[in-house]
């Protein structure tokens, strides 16, 4: 029998009174949220695995909490900004032990179909490099700017997810934009 | 339109591109399969130590070693701390230690013939011990008979199919119940001459073993007289339950076999034990019925000797008096004034109280049974005691010396009185 219920419904209602084992309310939450929290993991890692153990340590969080968060605004807006701190952690720590990470997962990127082989190498390392930088902003300015340009969430809706005002979003983005002009434009062609 | 070579364009380009890339549905679902097994894995495995059954689960991978450190501290201390995990987990323990060694049958020690030689003939002689003792009871059970005396009303032997009704002459056997009606009396005449005399609603059976004859009383009254069984069945009687060597027995001359049993549980007097000891022992007052709840009691009758379990009409040493109906004669139920009553007549050779000579105090042996007699007589409360002033509020009777002290200090009172003018009128 299928149930006809808003998935967000079916989460919130599953939510709503916390359990004694979290297994069972994470369980509903896993099932319907795991595939856009690794999706978002993988955009901001650019590597499976890493957003495969991004995966695991979001719902690892969750599993080990007392009680269930508060997803009264939303299971996904919460998972979804718990992906990319999550990943861009992991981004970091990779680029505090000055590794280049191998996207050997050539094959899954499906953006461009069959570009050219040069394209797609330089391509590789472009995405790489942006990540390198916007990994190297702060906290905040990394979260905002994920959220809205990688994500494609608007100002509204990163202002709500972080708890701010659309102003200062715009702002931040602002100053980010221009912060990453000048770290890509040896990279993106053009020196200023 | 936007140009690749600007900055602005290809950074929009390129997070345009990143937004745009995907893991293929196959990846992500393995992806998330292997995630959720391992979130499953590590919740088994961290899950809070909630009760008892869930340190239990972890005790045999604690025995064995394998938990982490943390968790094996956890178990360790609640171990220490819980009675119970504590010896599941020595259990599971010595159950791991048995496994390992197991008991080598030639250690076993075999015990020598001769002790199991002894264990047989033993074992042989306690057999035939008990096998002698049931025949010996059963025909003993098969001799005995009993025959009505008289019957004063309806005499009636009860059986589980049906009551029948019992003439004189009529033969009884052991283990056959008797009851008496509501104003019936009855005689039991057994076969070696003692009778038994059944008050109303009375209801009895006779048993035999080879140690004697035996009544059980299962309601009412009796009065046995024993008669003389010879001087061979002393012999016999002797070691028997309750009666130890029979001290009481020698000092008769020719003791008898007749036994009766009492039901204390009925709230109903039992049959009077001859000696009663020394602290409930009070001359001149009646003995008081026993609690209700007791159990069984069994009482050595003595020869020459009426006994009864009614307190109205208690045995009287040196009593030969007998007659056919002595139940309704000796114990009166009508109180003095009506029609039907009649003087008792006491067991006790010293003469009634309501006799001419009632003046005379009777003998000091028999004092007892004269106050017995004359509480009967009166009227007195149904528990056979007499009727007054401290026996009414369950107090002891004043001693003389306290009673002197009472009349002394009564006239002290008085004569302070008259000395102030208050005295009472």
């Amino acid at each position: 029998m299928v149930d006809e219920r808003d998935p967000e419904e079916t989460v919130q209602a599953a939510t709503a009174t916390p359990r004694t084992d979290p297994i069972e309310w994470l369980e509903p939450v896993y099932r319907e949220h795991s595939r856009a929290v690794i999706q978002a993991a993988y955009r901001v890692t650019g590597n499976a695995e890493d957003a495969e153990d991004v995966l695991q340590t979001v719902f690892t969080r969750l599993a080990r909490r007392s009680v269930p968060p508060d997803f009264s605004g939303g299971a996904l807006p919460y998972l979804r900004r718990a992906a990319v701190n999550a990943a861009l952690d992991l981004v970091q720590s990779k680029r505090a032990r000055t590794s280049v990470p191998f996207d050997d997962a050539t094959e899954a990127v499906t953006g461009d179909p069959a570009p050219p082989p040069d394209r797609l190498q330089h391509g590789r390392e472009l995405h790489d490099k942006l990540r390198e930088v916007v990994a190297g902003l702060s906290r905040r300015s990394a979260e905002i700017f994920t959220l809205r340009y990688i994500e494609g969430l608007d100002n509204q809706a990163v202002a709500a997810a972080l708890g701010t005002s659309p102003g200062t979003v715009a702002v931040t983005l602002h100053r980010v934009r221009e912060r990453l002009k000048t770290e890509m434009a040896p990279f993106l062609g053009g020196i200023r | 339109m936007t140009d690749p070579d600007r900055p602005t364009d290809a950074l929009d380009r390129l997070t345009a591109e990143i937004r745009d890339q995907r893991l293929d549905d196959a990846a992500v679902a393995a992806a998330t399969g292997r995630v959720w097994a391992r979130l499953e894995a590590e919740h088994r495995a961290h899950a809070p130590l909630r009760s008892c059954a869930d340190v239990q689960r972890l005790l045999p991978a604690y025995a064995a070693g394998k938990l982490d450190e943390a968790r094996a501290l956890l178990v360790g201390d609640h171990t220490r701390n819980c009675v119970p995990c504590r010896r599941a987990l020595l259990e599971l323990k010595a159950g791991a230690s048995t496994r390992v060694t197991q008991p080598d049958s030639r250690s076993v020690r075999r015990a020598p013939a001769w002790l199991k030689a002894a264990a047989a003939v033993l074992l042989l002689a306690g057999g035939s011990a008990v096998v002698y003792d049931t025949v010996a009871d059963r025909l003993a059970e098969a001799r005995l008979t009993a025959a009505v005396a008289s019957a004063d009303g309806s005499l009636q032997l009860v059986d589980d199919n049906a009551t029948t009704v019992l003439a004189d002459g009529a033969t009884v056997g052991a283990r056959q119940r008797l009851r008496t009606g509501k104003d019936t009396g009855a005689m039991l005449r057994l076969a070696d001459g003692s009778t038994v005399e059944m008050a109303p609603r009375s209801e009895l059976s006779l048993g035999a073993s080879r140690s004697g004859t035996t009544i059980a009383l299962a309601r009412g009254n009796v009065i046995v007289h024993a008669a003389d069984q010879g001087r061979d069945r002393l012999r016999g009687h002797r070691g028997l339950p309750g009666g130890g060597q029979g001290h009481h027995l020698r000092r008769q001359p020719r003791p008898q076999g007749l036994a009766g049993v009492g039901d204390r549980g009925r709230g109903r007097g039992p049959l009077r034990r001859h000696r009663e000891p020394a602290r409930t022992r009070r001359p001149g007052h009646h003995r008081p019925p026993p609690a209700r709840g007791g159990g069984r009691r069994r009482d050595r009758l003595e020869p020459s000797t009426p006994t009864s379990t009614s307190p109205c009409c208690a045995s009287s040493p040196g009593s030969t008096t007998t007659s056919p109906r002595p139940w309704t004669s000796r114990c009166p139920a009508p109180r003095p004034g009506s029609s039907t009553w009649r003087p008792p007549t006491p067991w006790s050779t010293s003469p009634s109280p309501t006799s001419p000579t009632a003046s005379r105090r009777p003998a000091r042996s028999s004092r007892a049974a004269w106050r017995t007699a004359r509480a009967c007589a009166s009227g007195g409360r149904r528990d056979g005691r007499p009727w007054g002033r401290h026996r009414d509020r369950g107090q002891p009777r004043p001693s003389p010396a306290a009673r002197r002290r009472h009349r002394r200090r009564g006239r002290g009172r008085r004569a302070r009185r008259r000395r102030q003018g208050t005295a009472r009128r």
